[in-house]
């Protein structure tokens, strides 16, 4: 038995990202019987997914190469695009594709949820500045809070360049992000800035002054979000019984990664939002921690970065030898991530045998709640209200059906976020 | 497409072409004796075209409109493709524009307009020019304004290139074919025609420009998304352009060098297609439409090191708009095109708006337009009238952003 999750991929961002998840998901031949396997793909080898985009180049591109593992009625096209307006995705995507369109995708999102054994939850796939990603997903997050009030939703949210990818994108991000929080249960945050010179973190001193390319950030982002949900045991597993019960990989039910790492890090409706980071080499885990210290640690000068809660997962341990540094290791990773002192368990530890993908190495990967979400926040209310002073864009949003309101609410949203975690920090 | 002419004599060497298989005969409209272009006597009139081609024309217009419309599975948007100082690109094409504004009113529309240059041989040019404006900004969405003065200067620049050989250094050999001069289409015709390489141009500007709508990408920019980034108030749409590299060099020496250069050169006044100086003065958003194997981190890195030398508004401090097609051009391994909303181009409105006032002060050759039915004097007012207020709503932008930026930052102490 094995609880069953399904993905939501929403616009441009979106599928690209879904594209490089599906290289994730694990298909062994031999264990495709097994519930384990299933996930986030059905008995039938489809995957758990629906997709949406305002325009048809992203997700055919996608069908031709993994066509096999996509149900026709689960994707969704528009014609025109959404044209990088959060108001065209959540207001007049219907317009362009139908009024029926909300009604079918719910209809297709039901018949997957009636597949799954034990339906626990979503995740979407979504970047927050675009025009589909960010408005429609909005639209798409408020849909299934209605219609499924006790499941789980998790937002992936990639947030663009600051040196700036589109001139709407401070509006389109503060709407989403406001109907985001409102709806959904926890956000993992990616912002394209830092997933680049993570990237060029990784690559060796001669390496680094390639280019980097939107499919290794893609990648990036794809492989991160699967080392924290995919499901940790495998079928292969040789532990005992007993042993089991002592190693924590098998306290999770399979399948419910997702929603215990929400659990763990987004314990609080008022904290949600959470970043992924992680570091592969083939080293003992004590040196693993201490190279991810080093390099992933080192604070943005000015920001804070106090975390309210943590999740680590290591995978790829065969030896299980983890738990035997946890002591050092532990105070090591509490000191980096400056957790707050009123957390009594402020990091949770999860291993895995396998690390996911066709990786063979050790890898470390750290969901954490922390408080740099501020100065992001800041940074997009700042921006948002010179624009809105000045009024400039506003009147391609009121073409399509937003209202002043709409952005008091975000921007009121938004600062109740920022209030909360600086809170969180005394 | 639809083709229309007041005269027959451009539309028939194009049905005569090799293009000829592309056109059909119910997409054209035209005419014998022109908007007014009478060699003897040399007068353009704007109004003829407007309002008397226009009024007798509407009703073939709108039935080819509509037959190329239905045609279309998904109508995004109309290119519309004309000078501003003749009679019949500047008269009918506005009165195409009101057209297409009252039955397609939720469809784009993207104007490629050619400005009168200085030495215009046009008389009436600016009478043309300024009535056409005020339609402009009511009716278009987007309007790419070019001029011939610029178009001239890219073609000698490309042609000097291939003429200079220094002492010791081998002559540039520019690979056939690769430059956004060349004409690709015309098979066997070596003969090229006047204007060809400078209509090549403008023909690349809509290539590049729509390549990411044609074309698959890692990060698609549609022509929505065009108008809804660069736009920031209804009527200041007017975009000015610029296409690097002009040609590509025959040996593959590519390094991360050349690229940058491609970045470094757009925003050189010498590769724009309407003479401006966006560098002295605001941008309000900018798009990088990049075409070929360039990489995200490539232009970002660009924007990094270009950012510093560029004015942007206030409120739009990193108003970057970026787009990524895979497929290069047709000779080139890849492309930009910059697409900049600047406060510069006040000044090209401003050369026109005086050289109408020449005119109209003294009211020189304002017969022939009002002698046309449905033209006034009003028009004329009405129309400088919304030219002057442009200008100032340009001046205002510009008024804020140097009075918010002279506040002199306080002190800071530790």
């Amino acid at each position: 038995m094995a609880a069953n999750n399904i993905i939501i991929q929403i616009g441009q961002c979106g599928n690209q990202i879904g594209r490089e998840f599906c290289n994730f998901i694990p298909t062994d031949a031999e264990n495709s019987k097994l519930p384990i396997s299933h996930v986030y793909q059905h008995y039938d080898n489809k995957s758990r997914c629906l997709c949406v985009d305002g325009e048809s180049k992203v997700i055919s591109n996608l069908l031709n190469n993994h066509g096999k593992s996509y149900r026709k009625q689960n994707v969704f096209t528009g014609r025109t695009g959404c044209g990088a307006n959060w108001a065209l995705g959540y207001h007049g995507f219907e317009n362009a594709v139908g009024q029926s369109f909300m009604d079918n995708f719910l209809d297709s999102l039901r018949k997957e949820v009636e597949r799954c054994d034990s339906y626990t939850g979503c995740i979407l796939l979504h970047s927050i500045s675009g025009g589909t990603g960010s408005g429609l997903g909005s639209r798409i997050c408020e849909a299934i809070r209605e219609e499924y009030p006790i499941n789980y939703i998790l937002s992936t949210g990639v947030a663009p360049h600051r040196s700036g990818e589109s001139p709407l994108q401070c509006y389109n991000s503060m709407l989403s992000l406001s109907y985001i929080q409102k709806y959904s249960d926890g956000v993992i945050l990616y912002e394209n800035d830092d997933v680049i010179n993570r990237i060029i973190s990784f690559r060796s001193k001669s390496e680094a002054s390639k280019s980097v390319s939107l499919k290794e950030m893609n990648n990036y982002i794809a492989k991160s979000l699967a080392g924290i949900i995919l499901p940790l045991s495998s079928s292969n597993s040789s532990l005992t019984s007993l042993m089991k019960q002592f190693y924590a990989c098998s306290c999770v039910f399979p399948g419910k990664e997702p929603w215990e790492m929400l659990q763990t890090t987004c314990s609080m409706p008022t904290h949600k939002f959470t970043g992924v980071q992680y570091l592969s080499k083939g080293v003992a885990w004590d040196s693993l921690v201490r190279s991810y210290v080093q390099n992933n640690c080192r604070p943005k000068s000015g920001t804070i970065l106090d975390s309210i809660s943590c999740l680590a997962v290591a995978r790829g341990d065969k030896d299980y030898s983890f738990f035997k540094f946890m002591p050092r290791s532990h105070e090591n990773l509490k000191t980096a991530h400056r957790c707050v002192s009123w957390n009594p368990f402020p990091i949770d530890y999860w291993t895995a045998e396998t690390d996911v993908g066709k990786g063979s190495g050790r890898t470390l990967y750290i969901c954490s709640n922390s408080c740099g979400i501020i100065d992001y926040f800041d940074h997009i209310l700042s921006k948002t209200s010179t624009m809105y002073d000045a009024k400039a864009f506003l009147h391609w949003y009121w073409k399509y059906g937003c209202c002043m309101e709409d952005f008091s609410e975000a921007r009121e949203i938004l600062q109740t976020v920022v209030m909360n975690y600086k809170d969180a920090l005394k | 497409a639809v083709l229309v002419d007041m005269e027959e004599g451009v539309v028939n060497e194009l049905l005569n072409s090799p293009l000829r298989d592309i056109f059909d005969h119910k997409q054209l409209i035209t005419d014998v004796s022109g908007s007014g272009n009478n060699w003897q006597v040399i007068l353009i009139s704007l109004s003829i075209g407007h309002h008397f081609y226009g009024n007798q024309y509407r009703d073939k217009l709108m039935e080819v409109l509509r037959r190329a419309a239905e045609k279309c599975d998904c109508l995004q948007s109309f290119f519309m493709i004309h000078s501003m100082g003749g009679g019949t690109g500047s008269g009918v094409g506005t009165a195409i524009l009101n057209i297409l504004q009252d039955h397609y009113p939720t469809v784009y529309r993207f104007v490629t307009a050619v400005y009168p240059s200085l030495d215009d041989d046009v008389i009436t040019s600016p009478y043309n020019s300024i009535l056409a404006m005020k339609q402009l900004t009511d009716n278009a969405d987007c309007v790419m304004p070019i001029d011939n003065q610029s178009l001239i200067d890219i073609c000698n620049r490309i042609n000097n290139v291939s003429a200079t050989a220094t002492r010791g250094i081998t002559k540039k050999q520019i690979k056939a074919e690769s430059t956004i001069t060349a004409s690709h289409g015309d098979v066997k015709n070596k003969s090229s025609r006047p204007f060809d390489s400078m209509n090549n141009i403008v023909a690349n500007l809509l290539l590049n420009m729509t390549s990411s709508s044609r074309f698959e990408g890692s990060l698609n920019v549609d022509l929505n998304e065009i108008t809804m980034n660069l736009v920031p108030f209804p009527r200041l749409h007017y975009l000015i352009s610029s296409m690097t590299p002009l040609y590509a060099l025959a040996d593959v020496n590519l390094s991360m060098r050349r690229l940058d250069e491609m970045f470094s050169d757009a925003f050189s006044k010498d590769y724009q297609l309407i003479k401006a100086d966006p560098k002295r003065n605001l941008y309000l958003a900018c798009a990088l439409l990049v075409r070929g194997k360039v990489e995200i981190s490539d232009i970002r890195r660009n924007i990094k090191r270009i950012r510093p030398s560029l004015n942007f508004i206030h409120w739009n401090d990193d108003g970057w708009k970026t787009g990524l097609c895979s497929v290069p051009p047709v000779g080139q391994p890849y492309s930009l095109l910059t697409l900049s909303n600047n406060t510069c181009i006040k000044d090209t409105f401003s050369d026109i708006q005086q050289r109408f006032v020449k005119l109209y002060r003294r009211k020189a050759h304002l017969h022939h337009y009002l002698e046309v039915d449905g033209m006034e004097m009003a028009t004329f007012d009405n129309s400088i009238e919304s030219l002057n207020s442009l200008i100032d709503e340009y001046n205002s932008l510009e008024q804020t952003t140097r009075e918010i930026v002279t506040t002199p930052p306080r002190l800071k102490i530790a």
